[in-house]
């Protein structure tokens, strides 16, 4: 790269500029596309990319998933990593149309679901869909036992929900995150790990699948380009005042 | 597409597996880079892509800039496009920091700033550096003048910007739907405008750095609503204000 350097400073400065005008035009033929590589962010060719992510962090905290469980959607990732440890499951769908759903719920209001009720909630890519987040924080709260832990993910550089299958609000970063968390649960029992980089980030929003990637395309992480943030916060056994 | 029949009616399935894995190789090997091309945004070839739709929204309402204006961090767009209809410029900044800056403090508890005082608020992309936005959009209705104008700009996809220049750290990103949601709490709906900018293209581009000397406006025109990189807002505050509660 130095050597390249060197040899670009004895040219004159035209050259120089005509040089640096068809690099940065060859670099845009090959590097930006018009279409995506696929249209279902690459669920047809195998999983999606913040897929990595969400599972990694999962299968570092699968310890957690145990006891009384409540996940939303679907109960895929409490099977896929409490497995024998949960004892019962819970799935949480904001509109009665979902055939696994065991608890119909907004979660910014979400009265009716009992409190102090579960050991494990698993909410992994739902805060950002719901527009008074803060209410939804302080439902997670209530209705976990004491000692109970909620692991969460939400993305960060990342395509729109179409508009037709949810209401898509807001990108948190790892800051905003830790700091919505902090204002209902206490600091020292918040963790926060971010996940991506350029490659990644690019990656998943041209549609590429984990497939047609490498591990050390996606693992190195740079905080400029967050595609999943993730949090696990823990609810004190003793209730703070 | 026949050659692909063709290929696909000769070669046993494993073969066809295996053509098809090289081609996603190559795929990634000319599309995805490691590194982004200019780690500024852009600002190292030129201006940064998503200028162009900030610029292109403030000069097509560049006849709001006017009377006494209210920018951040200093006064480049109000004098830009405000030019000779612009009476007076404050330059608010969380720090004192700014050698233009006349006031300091967060805009989310900004009891600071008089009420009613603003023709125009210009408010390029601040949006994602205030914890309470909800509170931020009632300062900026609080401070405007009735008739007076908000103009506004927020990202959504693109590099995060962390460098915490003057205490600023960014805190979110925001969508269409967010931005109008937030300001039609305090704004008459009907005097709230929205409109999203990008496609995978310049959200790519966006991404890598590259400035929007590089792309052409059919490159930057197309709008995908799957891919916002810039959402731009217009609102005016009534000329008699309802009751804030």
């Amino acid at each position: 790269m130095t050597a390249m350097v060197q040899w670009r400073e004895i040219l004159p400065y035209p050259v120089r500029r005509a040089v640096k005008t068809w690099q940065w035009r060859l670099e845009r033929l090959l590097v930006l596309r018009k279409a995506p590589l696929s249209s279902d962010w690459g669920w047809g060719r195998g999983r999606p990319v913040d897929r990595h992510y969400i599972e990694g962090f999962l299968t570092d905290h699968a310890g957690d998933v145990c006891g009384r469980v409540l996940e939303f959607g679907d109960d895929r990732y409490a099977r896929q990593f409490g497995g024998s440890q949960v004892t019962r499951l819970d799935v949480l769908h904001l509109t009665a149309d979902n055939p696994q759903a065991t608890i119909v719920a907004d979660l910014a209001q979400g009265g009716q679901i009992p409190s102090d009720a579960f050991d494990c909630i698993l909410c992994t890519q739902l805060l950002f869909l719901i527009y008074d987040f803060r209410a939804a924080i302080r439902t997670l709260h209530r209705i976990l036992k004491p000692g109970g832990i909620v692991l969460v993910t939400a993305p960060g550089v990342a395509h729109q929900i179409s508009r037709n299958e949810a209401e898509d609000y807001w990108r948190f970063t790892a800051l905003s995150l830790r700091r919505m968390f902090e204002e209902v649960f206490p600091g020292e029992h918040v963790q926060v790990k971010s996940y991506g980089n350029v490659l990644a980030a690019t990656a998943f929003l041209y549609g590429f699948a984990i497939e047609d990637l490498r591990r050390e395309d996606l693992d190195p992480f740079d905080p400029d380009y967050p595609v999943v943030i993730a949090l696990r916060a823990v609810k004190p056994l003793t209730p703070s005042l | 597409m026949t050659v692909k029949k063709l290929l696909s009616a000769i070669l046993p399935n494993p073969v066809l597996r295996w053509l098809k894995n090289q081609r996603w190789r190559v795929r990634r090997l000319l599309v995805l880079r490691k590194r982004p091309l200019d780690p500024n945004w852009g600002w190292g070839r030129g201006r940064p892509v998503d200028r162009y739709y900030i610029e292109n929204f403030l000069a097509g309402n560049s006849r709001d800039v006017r009377g006494h204006v209210l920018e951040f961090g200093d006064d480049h767009y109000a004098r830009l496009f405000g030019g000779g209809q612009v009476a007076q410029v404050d330059v608010h900044n969380l720090t004192a920091d700014g050698p233009q800056t006349t006031q300091v403090g967060d805009l989310a508890s900004a009891d600071h700033i008089p009420s009613a005082a603003y023709d125009c608020i210009v408010c390029t992309q601040v949006l994602p550096f205030v914890y309470d936005v909800r509170g931020a959009v009632r300062t900026l209705y609080r401070i405007l003048k009735p008739e007076g104008v908000m103009l506004l700009t927020a990202p959504c996809i693109g590099k995060l910007d962390r460098e915490e220049v003057g205490g600023w750290k960014e805190y979110w990103r925001f969508t269409a739907m967010s931005l109008r949601r937030l300001f039609e709490e305090v704004f008459p709906p009907s005097q709230v405008e929205v409109r999203a900018f990008g496609n995978l293209l310049v959200a790519n581009a966006f991404l890598h750095g590259f400035a929007v000397e590089d792309l052409r406006p059919k490159d930057l025109e197309p709008f995908d609503p799957n891919y916002e990189v810039t959402i731009t807002l217009r609102a005016v505050k009534p000329k008699i204000a309802p009751p804030t509660s």
